[in-house]
């Protein structure tokens, strides 16, 4: 119900769209800060500067995507200031996919708190794939503009990105490798 | 031939797939030519089956984790960004006591040392006489509301409506005179404060409205804000669709308003037990 108050009062369509995506936002912005606290203040940021700057979006192109490219940003700055560095360990210590059991994997099942926890051990270029694409459903090629890298390099990283997600969440390994090398 | 060559050979013969191409799958990105030959190709590898998984569990299944937080109201900080930029808030009058002195003022002609009920009439009427209008609504508009020391009230047929009336319903209450007023309670919520507050709309038989947010403290509504809303374009007495005062009031309710306003069951159950919070 509140929703629909507030709703009521946006007048420019840039801005309800953005009103309107909020939901999204968060869950984007929690996904990719690994905190509800931290991923707030990041869509409260984002917002800020999105409305300060409502006249730098271009009709034709997706508000979503513009929005996910300030908050990343946002969120790129504060890893930098803070100097974070992810937990890293070499590309070997991940186990290969086909000597997963499907039914171990069933028995093994992914929750909210495995899932934040394993993504809050990979690094800054994997995570942020992760949620792009397999949390917001971006399409590689979205992301591939978003993050301002070829689309080879978003599906070759994505691919390391989510066997490291699987091998940390699902089959208990303690961290993920770093290493950009092709996998196959 | 080395081991690990025969290795990667073996693997070769058995998928033909890339890790790329079986995410694209699993993703849904692949043409649906490259889709169909896909699932042809796992309806006769298990091997193919289990390296999909990895995938499938990271696609669909992530992101579904997350549906919950969807839903999830949004916090105060965020809530202020669904407010309209041209939002005048400075139609919305706030009459607690700490900020009585910085919206009397503002009006000039009125001293905190008049009676009370001239206080009454100029607090509520700010927007009439901002705009030079008589108050011709304030004798019926005392009998609603009243001014104590330090805060306003609503008294009793404002009161009642404020107890018992259900978000979304109209009342009409009578006055001696023979005439009637139209009270009307748009949506509950709790404040910060976690009080129970309700948004209210009044119109008086003489035409004019206001709208203002009451909440429940040691018994009785206080009166929180109260602002002067646009004569109605319908007949006098009636409720009228909102206009820009009110969008500002409303915009000042989201303000406030702490988490989402009460359902429809919640407020009933509340009514129910006199707005006690427990």
């Amino acid at each position: 119900m509140a929703a629909s108050v507030g709703e009521a009062f946006v007048t420019s369509d840039v801005r309800r769209g953005i009103v309107e995506l909020l939901p999204r936002l968060r869950r984007f912005s929690y996904a990719l800060a690994g905190d509800p606290e931290k991923g707030d203040d990041l869509v409260q940021e984002g917002c800020a500067r999105a409305f300060a700057s409502l006249d730098q979006w271009r009709p034709g192109t997706r508000l979503d995507s513009w929005m996910f490219r300030i908050i990343h940003n946002i969120w790129l700055d504060q890893k930098r200031a803070a100097k974070v560095r992810g937990i890293v360990v070499e590309l070997d210590a991940v186990p290969e996919l086909s000597s997963v059991d499907g039914r171990d994997v069933v028995d093994r099942r992914l929750t909210l708190k495995r899932v934040l926890d394993a993504m809050a051990k990979l690094s800054q270029e994997h995570r942020e794939l992760i949620v792009l694409i397999c949390i917001e459903g971006i399409s590689y090629q979205e992301a591939a503009a978003i993050l301002d890298v070829p689309i080879g390099t978003v599906t070759s990283r994505l691919v390391r990105a989510r066997r490291a997600l699987h091998a940390i969440a699902v089959e208990g390994q303690n961290a993920e490798g770093e290493s950009d090398t092709p996998v196959r | 031939m080395p081991s690990q060559l025969k290795g990667k050979m073996r693997r070769a013969k058995v998928t033909h797939l890339s890790d790329e191409t079986l995410m694209a799958y699993a993703d849904g990105q692949l043409t649906p030519v490259e889709m169909a030959r896909i699932e042809r190709l796992l309806a006769s590898d298990p091997e193919l089956h289990a390296r999909l998984e990895a995938f499938r569990t990271t696609g669909h299944e992530l992101a579904a984790l997350f549906d919950d937080y969807l839903n999830a109201p949004l916090p105060p900080r965020l809530k202020r960004f669904t407010l309209p930029p041209q939002a005048d808030l400075s139609k919305v009058f706030d009459l607690s006591p700490g900020r009585k002195e910085r919206v009397l003022p503002s009006i000039g002609r009125l001293r905190l040392a008049a009676a009370s009920v001239a206080i009454l009439a100029a607090g509520i009427g700010i927007g009439s006489l901002m705009q030079g209008s008589a108050h011709r609504g304030s004798t019926e508009l005392c009998k609603l509301i009243k001014l104590t020391d330090d805060h306003m009230v609503a008294l009793q047929p404002l009161q009642i409506v404020l107890d018992t009336l259900p978000s979304g319903k109209e009342a009409a209450i009578p006055f001696s005179e023979g005439k009637s007023s139209k009270m009307a309670v748009q949506l509950s919520f709790m404040d910060h404060s976690q009080n129970y507050c309700r948004r209210y709309e009044i119109g008086l038989s003489s035409g004019l409205r206001y709208g203002g947010i009451a909440c429940r403290l040691d018994g009785e509504w206080k009166i929180e804000m109260h602002a002067v809303l646009p004569p109605p374009h319908t007949q006098p007495g009636k409720i009228s669709p909102a206009g820009n005062e009110s969008r500002a009031l409303e915009a000042a309710v989201i303000a406030v308003m702490d988490g989402d306003a009460l359902g429809r069951e919640d407020e009933a159950a509340i009514i129910r037990r006199g707005w006690r919070k427990n």
